[in-house]
């Protein structure tokens, strides 16, 4: 498909310990296409960002990528040599952290931070460099006066309005987006999402939408892949998913959101937690907190089976 | 800025009340000892001096028989105008010129060696942090730690030993060759320069290490924020992120040691100039105390100490400056 932008195969990251490498991240395959937002959303330890790290080959030791392919635009990701990926960084690829403040360095200007990255992507004017800089920010809604201001001057929102600016500022085709909204308060969160959904439409480049907010994803995305305990459990197209899911654990996620006004039914949150990926349940890594478990889901691995267009779903229940 | 400029005026003012107390403490302490200087100085002439001469010298070193405050108030105006009386063992030169000469060498030779081995060990710290296991990382702290662990005078009696004394590649001792005319010719200068070589070599090659060890250890903790992982992702060259992300932060921490080292320069560098015979201000304690010089002593006290305070000070201003959280 010449439309795909970013494809990942059976991508496995892991951690190596003493005790021998502990898998965060198996077997993860999708497609991502050109200007498609793609939502992943999984708990704390399931993987997600790890995954992106991953992806990325931004990883730090002792995670490394044990296994799988990852292709940008037909480059190979996992064979490109560190110049390769530094040239490709920003300019194709680009990323928005969870927490601008750490992610900024805290002793040089918002504007300087901007103008550096112009500067290691081919802008050699520093005059067209810093107007650049102050275009940045007029994109994220912020008074270009802010070029002077260091990142502990500025609030929360501003600061992640940062981090968006500076992601679009070298025109990337793929903007990776690590929980950004993880630090906002509702209505912060809010704003900073519809900038996005906005931004997104008028300049058409594609997302991975990173979150533990499933029902964020919901307005947002395209379509919304589930991790769970370092897999895929499911994936489909996002009306779908909104509509509540096939995985017995997407269906969890659901039933655990607190109803909107009007709406009759109580909250259940899902028993237990994450498994220790140490040492991971057996078969179906979710049949311990799963009310449809059998003996089968104990044993035997699931596999992926497709149940409409683009929806993807590893899990051994039939459909209800 | 404003914030940041009441602050350092609040620090100024917070070393002036410790001046203060070392001006003071500088007073008591004398008077709090058995005998005096005008006596130290009257037997030294062995009876050769009159009961007149002995009265003149006592009002010469301000032992009145007044009382304390006067006393006090006179010390302290005195202080104001540079007057911190008479060295005993270069009578009757003043002690400020005397500490002042010394000063001139000290801060010369001294202050040059810790900044430069301030500005290498630091570089070198950064360094073998983003090269966690490199050469540089595996072949650095040993190193370090077997220079740091010789007593420094040992290393520095063993290069005058042999590279001086044997070898003969540097001069042995003094400042400046006896046989050249102190002024500005290039002869002069070049006698300096010879001299200070082994001195300030000696010293950075012992306190190099240890700036090493400190901006690693925090470099490495540096590498690990958030804002080097971004900036590696935003494409940022090695080299930008080396000395704008990493060095730049985990220096700041180091400052204060810094400022102390700068400030310690007056009186640290004694034993380098006992070894070497060369004439600062550590030089200049060692024959003040064999001589029983007071003032000389004193003088050299409170000069430490306010090089310490100015030092200290000049470290907050870097800081203020560095780091805009300060601000």
């Amino acid at each position: 498909m010449a439309d795909v932008l970013l494809t990942v195969r059976g991508l496995e990251v892991s951690y190596l310990t003493a005790d021998g490498p502990v898998r965060a991240v198996e077997g993860v395959s999708f497609d991502l296409r050109r200007g498609e937002v793609l939502g992943l959303v999984g708990e704390s330890g399931s993987g997600k960002s790890t995954l992106v790290r991953g992806l990325l080959r931004v990883l730090e030791p002792p995670g490394a990528i044990t296994g799988g392919d990852v292709h940008f635009d037909g480059i190979d990701l996992l064979a490109a040599s560190e110049d390769a990926l530094r040239a490709l960084r920003w300019r194709r690829i680009s990323i928005v952290p969870q927490a601008a403040l750490n992610a900024l360095n805290p002793v040089l200007t918002v504007g300087a931070q901007i103008v550096e990255t112009l500067d290691a992507h081919g802008e050699t004017s520093p005059t067209r460099a810093r107007a650049r800089a102050a275009e940045v920010l007029e994109l994220v809604g912020i008074d270009p006066t802010h070029l002077r201001s260091y990142p502990h001057e500025l609030s929360g929102g501003m600061r992640q309005r940062v981090a968006l600016g500076l992601a679009l500022a070298c025109g990337a085709d793929l903007v990776v987006m690590d929980e950004p909204t993880t630090a906002l308060d509702v209505v912060v969160e809010h704003e900073l999402l519809q900038r996005v959904a906005a931004l997104q439409a008028q300049r058409g480049f594609a997302v991975l939408f990173i979150t533990h907010d499933l029902l964020l994803l919901d307005a947002l995305a395209d379509r919304v892949g589930v991790l769970y305990s370092g897999r895929l459990v499911e994936i489909g197209p996002a009306d779908v998913l909104a509509r509540g899911g096939r995985h017995p654990y997407t269906r969890g996620l659901r039933a655990a959101i607190p109803p909107a006004l009007g709406e009759d039914r109580v909250p259940v949150a899902l028993d237990g937690s994450s498994p220790n990926l140490r040492s991971p349940p057996s078969g179906c890594r979710f049949h311990p907190r799963c009310a449809a478990a059998d003996a089968a889901c104990r044993v035997t691995e699931t596999t992926r089976r497709e149940l409409g267009p683009g929806h993807l779903v590893a899990s051994h229940e039939e459909a209800p | 800025m404003v914030r940041a400029a009441w602050w350092l005026l609040r620090r100024l003012g917070f070393y002036a009340v410790a001046a203060w107390a070392a001006l003071t403490l500088n007073f008591v302490l004398p008077r709090m000892m058995p005998g005096d200087p005008a006596t130290a100085l009257f037997g030294r002439f062995k009876g050769e001096l009159t009961p007149e001469a002995m009265d003149a010298l006592r009002a010469t070193f301000g032992l009145t028989d007044e009382p304390l405050w006067r006393q006090y108030l006179g010390y302290l105006g005195h202080v104001a105008q540079g007057d911190l009386g008479v060295s005993l063992a270069y009578f009757p030169t003043p002690t400020t010129e005397v500490i002042g000469a010394g000063m001139g060498w000290t801060i010369a030779l001294a202050g040059v060696a810790v900044v430069v081995a301030f500005v290498l060990g630091t570089g070198l710290g950064a360094m073998a942090a983003w090269r966690r296991g490199g050469p540089l990382d595996t072949i650095g702290p040993p190193i370090t730690a077997l220079l740091s662990s010789f007593p420094y005078f040992w290393l520095a009696m063993l290069s005058v030993y042999v590279l001086a004394f044997r070898l003969d590649w540097f001069p042995v001792r003094h400042a400046y060759g006896l046989n050249v005319v102190p002024g500005w010719s290039l002869e002069f200068v070049g006698s300096v320069a010879s001299h200070a070589i082994l001195p300030a070599l000696t010293m950075v090659v012992a306190s190099t290490g240890g700036w090493m060890l400190a901006m690693r250890n925090v470099s490495v903790g540096t590498l690990g924020e958030d804002y080097v992982g971004y900036a590696l992702a935003r494409g940022l060259s090695s080299r930008r992120i080396l000395v704008h992300y990493v060095a730049r932060n985990a220096i700041l921490p180091n400052l204060t040691g810094f400022g102390m080292a700068l400030g310690f320069v007056v009186s640290g560098a004694l034993l380098t100039e006992v070894v070497f015979s060369y004439p600062g201000t550590g030089y200049l304690l060692l024959q003040a105390v064999r001589s029983q010089d007071y003032p000389l002593m004193q003088g050299l006290f409170l000069a430490i100490t306010l090089a310490v305070l100015g030092a200290n000070w000049l470290a907050d201003v870097a800081t203020v400056v560095l780091d805009p959280r300060t601000r």
